[in-house]
């Protein structure tokens, strides 16, 4: 770990964590940062580097950097953005964290609304969209206008806001998470920072880790609806090419969702530096104090990767399994429905419990014990939602085509 | 890309989202069957949120053909359907479950209601 610079601002109330794992072509951010219109000394930048690249990208904006990190992780090992969090939460001096894209625009401000959002709702993490452009001629990129932006090859502009904003329907996919999550330090130590388990390695990760957990520890998740970041394309944004961890399909890690369903408030594997501030054991603070643990340095090999080992280290002692929870004991598995966790149906524990020694044997069990009387019905089930999302999917392709014919825009 | 390769991927995108609303259902039709077990000793009524009239539909068959007990069946497609946080008293005393897949969807909504311990994400 090597400090190319180190903050040097006493009091800032806000700390922005950029991130970049050797691949960064442009922190036009920082661009857009010098023009804020609040008190320079109210917001600290942090740049953390996961490998050892002193960036050339960042040197035009070296004089709006205040600190900035290399994690010097080996080369041959994954980038992982969650250990980059933490290392940005240990290192920032400010009471409100800010994680957010580096190659994005913001109008001046963007700083002021976050401050004023916390002072307004102080129990809060929060959230700001991004307006997307797919236009290539903005690349590399231009400093092109605001309306430029949510004009011509905007893919989520609706009413001068964004889809996610807007729509209801399917928040967690039309909502961009990655763009820009803050939150108070104190809440996200409190959480134990960003997760560090090997299910977030690679592309599928985000700071919405943390959101969920925060929200399920009773914090209320706002987007903001007047102030939005700008992003314009550039080759590799949607992780082409890169190692997913487990997913649903739309780029969203299900460890994640899994904790919001679960109620989870800490992480799968907490960073120690975390865990001493959380636990206030460590009493030096700052980067120095920040720790990186051992066994990350083999799992996350890029040979490891190759070989398809991650998958066992993510193994846990419970699972779901088709609305079943598995419970591994030191006897065997334990399989009983979900409904049964509830404290509502906590007397009926036992009625429903259902052992085998392997997991395999206890799939047969809970096929036969449970689902078996339900193998007439299950395939008309599902014949009825093969057809009826088939009819629903064509005619929204039908009212895309009419759309299209009469030259209206279909949202 | 070639057309077949084309065709190919969209029949995959759509079996795996298909199969992943089939698997999501199921889960809610075996949970709902075990707790109809549990009916005679007396519960708390039941309401059970789905987010699409075909998976209220088929509830609704299943409960005529008395395969599943009836229960009451809330349809929310968009977070402005319901307006959870609003509601101190949402649908009386009555428990709510939901899958996981539906929770997800609807979560800032429903996450307040898991704290009263009214809720149950399957």
């Amino acid at each position: 770990m090597k400090f190319i610079k180190q903050s040097a601002r006493p009091n800032p109330k806000v700390s922005l964590i950029l991130l970049d794992w050797s691949v960064r072509e442009s922190f036009h951010l920082l661009h857009y940062l010098s023009k804020q219109d609040v008190d320079r000394e109210l917001f600290e930048v942090i740049i953390i580097e996961y490998y050892s690249r002193v960036s050339d990208a960042i040197r035009p904006f070296k004089d709006q950097v205040d600190s900035w990190l290399l994690l010097e992780m080996p080369e041959d090992c994954y980038y992982h953005k969650h250990l980059m969090y933490n290392a940005g939460i240990v290192a920032a001096k400010g009471d409100i964290c800010v994680i957010c894209d580096s190659d994005a625009m913001v109008r001046p401000g963007f700083i002021r609304s976050i401050i004023t959002e916390f002072e307004n709702h102080p129990n809060t993490v929060l959230h700001i969209d991004q307006f997307r452009n797919a236009r290539k001629d903005l690349y590399p990129f231009c400093y092109p206008d605001f309306s430029e932006v949510t004009s011509r090859g905007c893919i989520n502009s609706v009413s001068g806001k964004t889809r996610g904003v807007v729509d209801d329907k399917a928040l967690i996919h039309n909502r961009n998470y990655g763009a820009c999550m803050c939150a108070r330090r104190d809440d996200l130590i409190a959480i134990g920072g960003a997760d560090e388990h090997i299910d977030y390695l690679g592309h599928i990760c985000g700071p919405y880790d943390m959101t969920f957990r925060l929200v399920n520890s009773g914090h209320r998740e706002i987007w903001h609806q007047t102030e939005f970041m700008y992003h314009t394309w550039h080759p590799g944004q949607d992780g082409e090419d890169n190692y997913l961890g487990p997913h649903d399909g739309r780029h969203m890690s299900t460890t994640a969702l899994d904790a919001l369903i679960s109620g989870r408030t800490m992480p799968l594997e907490e960073n120690e530096s975390i865990k001493n501030l959380r636990l206030a054991t460590d009493l030096a603070q700052g980067v120095e104090a920040f720790r990186i643990a051992t066994p990350h340095f083999i799992s996350w090999q890029n040979e490891n990767i190759r070989k398809g080992k991650q998958w066992v280290s993510g193994n846990s002692s419970r699972k779901i399994w088709h609305g079943f929870v598995v419970d591994q004991t030191t006897d065997g598995f334990i399989a009983y429905p979900r409904f049964l966790e509830h404290p509502d149906f906590s007397m009926f524990q036992g009625q429903f419990h259902v052992y085998a020694s392997t997991e395999v044997e206890l799939h047969a069990r809970l096929i036969d014990l449970f689902v078996c009387r339900w193998r007439l019905v299950f395939p008309v089930v599902t014949l009825l939602t093969y057809v009826s999302r088939a009819l629903g999917l064509t005619s929204l392709y039908l009212q895309r085509r009419w759309g299209r014919l009469t030259h209206e825009v279909y949202t | 890309m070639r057309l077949w390769k084309r065709i190919a991927m969209r029949w995959f995108q759509f079996r795996d989202e298909v199969g992943g609303l089939i698997r999501g259902f199921q889960v809610l039709i075996v949970n709902l069957a075990l707790i109809g077990k549990l009916r005679p000793v007396g519960l708390v009524p039941i309401t059970v949120i789905v987010d699409s009239w075909r998976e209220a539909t088929i509830l609704r068959l299943l409960w005529i053909t008395q395969l599943l007990p009836r229960h009451k069946i809330l349809v929310v497609r968009r977070a402005c359907d319901l307006h959870l946080p609003i509601q101190s008293n949402f649908v009386g005393e009555s428990l709510l479950i939901v899958t996981s897949r539906v929770f997800t969807k609807h979560y800032q909504l429903l996450a307040s209601l898991r704290n009263q311990r009214r809720l149950v994400v399957l």
